[in-house]
């Protein structure tokens, strides 16, 4: 292999790189959050008694979720 | 209230505060001595900085890059404490919920910054002429246009970090960048022969810079 | 199932067709520059990468505007997520951009290089955003600073493009130049492949980003509620 076909591959390569590194901090976030999603669910085994939690919905509908995170009431600290 | 009468309220806050400030300044005397000495020492470091044998141009251009070094870091000392005073005494909530508007915090607290500015310019571009080399119409003219831009931007950035945990440590972090132009300009205009195109360039920066501050100050004081 | 759902995963299949066929034409179809040679081909990678941080910035910015406009909180996680999708692309616009620095001149770093240092500058800006925000506690006060901040970034850009411009009749003689390559239509379609690729891999992994620090507020939120 040329010069050349050596930085432009690792040119491309570094670029592949990011974006699995990306992907591996993901990996780890989301298994957080999972993990954090079970311990509530454990912790509040029905959402419907506690008139101030907001409904739980599917974690897929994202956008329903941002509007009603936006639009709930600051919690009372 | 019509449009004339806004007008003239609006100018009548940025005067009255404005006003606030250069008698805050002149009662405690913190900040422009603390600029003056800071200025004047930073060039007098400088002269330590440079190597002796340079050629008469090469020296020029580089006693030049430190003079507008020191410049912008005199105006980083001086933006630091520009709400610090507010903040320390609670007169930034007063300030905001005063009936003025918002803007008008910000127009005058710049033009409070620009005349201490001026005031620490008066002493140090005297001085840079005495220790350096002397100083041209298109050296002061760039360091006036500076004084704006500069002013503009780190009012709005100082209220910002003044409201940060990290305080004044965040203030230059987020003016640095923004302060690169700035500096091309003023050494164009020291240093080349075409000053023009560097002093249209800072005034260019001032316009749009300024019309930013103005409209988005009113987002960083409000709760 | 609404189509704002299906975002991620659509953009992320647009970009695995058209970066696979951009990267496959640009290694083994495209013909050879006749001046740099076969390291020219950097630029099918580089400048879509380039194009692809000041759309994140824009957008970004874009979304600022909004936060500011409409008062909306949802509003900030986009253009933080946007800024941050921007300043991972940027970092390997530097990144490419120094190899190709390296294999077109043999310095890693070349002051002259316009873009690179435009990149740098708003390296360090959109660095000192997340220091920002690190420093503010979370809520309408951190959103409207990083809001009014990235507003400032994106009218930095041609501002500073614009200094970097002027300062080259002083500071460093331009030594290294690279002519802008003549394309050949081929040349241009594989760079078009490669952008909108670029493009679509950063939307992509935005809309992915997003979802999981939407989740994150939520969670947080909730433990709120709770304590």
């Amino acid at each position: 292999m040329t010069t050349a076909e050596v930085y432009v591959t690792a040119a491309f390569l570094v670029f592949l790189a990011v974006v699995l590194a990306w992907l591996v901090v993901y990996a780890f976030k989301m298994r957080r959050l999972e993990r954090e999603v079970e311990e509530m669910a454990a912790a509040d085994p029905e959402p419907g008694q506690n008139p101030d939690v907001p409904k739980v919905v599917p974690a897929g509908d994202a956008d329903a979720n941002a509007e009603r995170a936006s639009r709930a009431p600051e919690p009372v600290s | 209230m019509t449009r004339a009468m806004a007008a003239r309220q609006y100018v009548s806050d940025v005067a009255v505060l404005a006003r606030k400030d250069a008698r805050l300044e002149l009662r405690s005397r913190d900040t422009v001595p603390a600029m003056l000495l800071f200025v004047v020492g930073a060039l007098v470091v400088f002269h330590f900085a440079v190597p002796a044998d340079l050629d008469e141009e090469t020296e020029r251009v580089v006693s030049f890059g430190l003079l507008w070094v020191a410049l912008l870091f005199t105006a980083i000392l001086g933006l630091t404490r520009a709400f610090v005073a507010e903040r320390e005494q609670r007169l930034i909530d007063a300030l905001v919920l005063a009936p003025c508007d918002r803007s008008a915090i910000w127009l005058a607290k710049t033009i409070a910054v620009v005349a201490f500015l001026l005031l620490a310019e008066l002493i140090a571009l005297p001085a840079f002429a005495l220790f350096f080399v002397p100083v041209g119409g298109a050296t002061i003219a760039a360091v006036l246009l500076a004084n704006i831009g500069i002013a503009a931007v780190g009012t709005v950035l100082s209220a910002v970090s003044a409201a940060s945990r990290t305080r004044e440590l965040l203030l230059p972090l987020l003016l640095l960048p923004l302060a690169i132009p700035i500096i091309v300009g003023g050494i164009g205009a020291s240093v080349t022969d075409e000053p023009a195109q560097f002093l249209a360039f800072l005034a260019l920066y001032d316009a749009v810079f300024a019309i930013i501050s103005w409209s988005t100050f009113e987002y960083v004081v409000t709760e | 199932m609404s189509l704002r759902n299906n975002l991620g995963p659509a953009f992320a299949l647009v970009a695995f067709m058209f970066l696979i066929a951009a990267f496959a034409l640009a290694f083994y179809w495209v013909p050879t520059d006749a001046d740099q040679g076969f390291s020219q081909r950097i630029f099918y990678v580089h400048v879509p990468l380039a194009l692809t941080a000041y759309a994140c910035f824009a957008w970004g910015a874009w979304k600022a505007l909004r936060l500011l406009w409409t008062n909306d909180n949802k509003y900030d996680l986009e253009s933080y997520t946007a800024v941050h999708m921007g300043v991972i692309f940027g970092i390997l616009v530097l990144v490419t951009g120094a190899i190709w620095a390296r294999i077109s001149w043999g310095v890693w770093w070349s002051w002259g290089e316009r873009q690179l240092v435009l990149f740098l500058v708003l390296f360090l800006f959109y660095c000192a955003y997340f220091m920002l925000r690190n420093s503010v506690d979370a809520g309408p006060r951190q959103a409207r600073m990083s809001a009014v901040y990235a507003l400032f970034g994106v009218v930095l850009i041609p501002i500073s493009f614009l200094a970097i411009r002027l300062s080259e009749n002083f500071i460093h003689p331009v030594v290294f130049t690279r002519d802008g390559p003549q394309m050949a239509a081929s040349m241009f379609f594989v760079f078009c492949l490669s952008t909108v690729g670029t493009i679509a891999l950063a939307t992509a992994l935005y809309h992915v980003e997003l979802s999981g620090k939407r989740l994150d507020l939520k969670l947080k939120q909730r433990r709120k509620s709770y304590s």
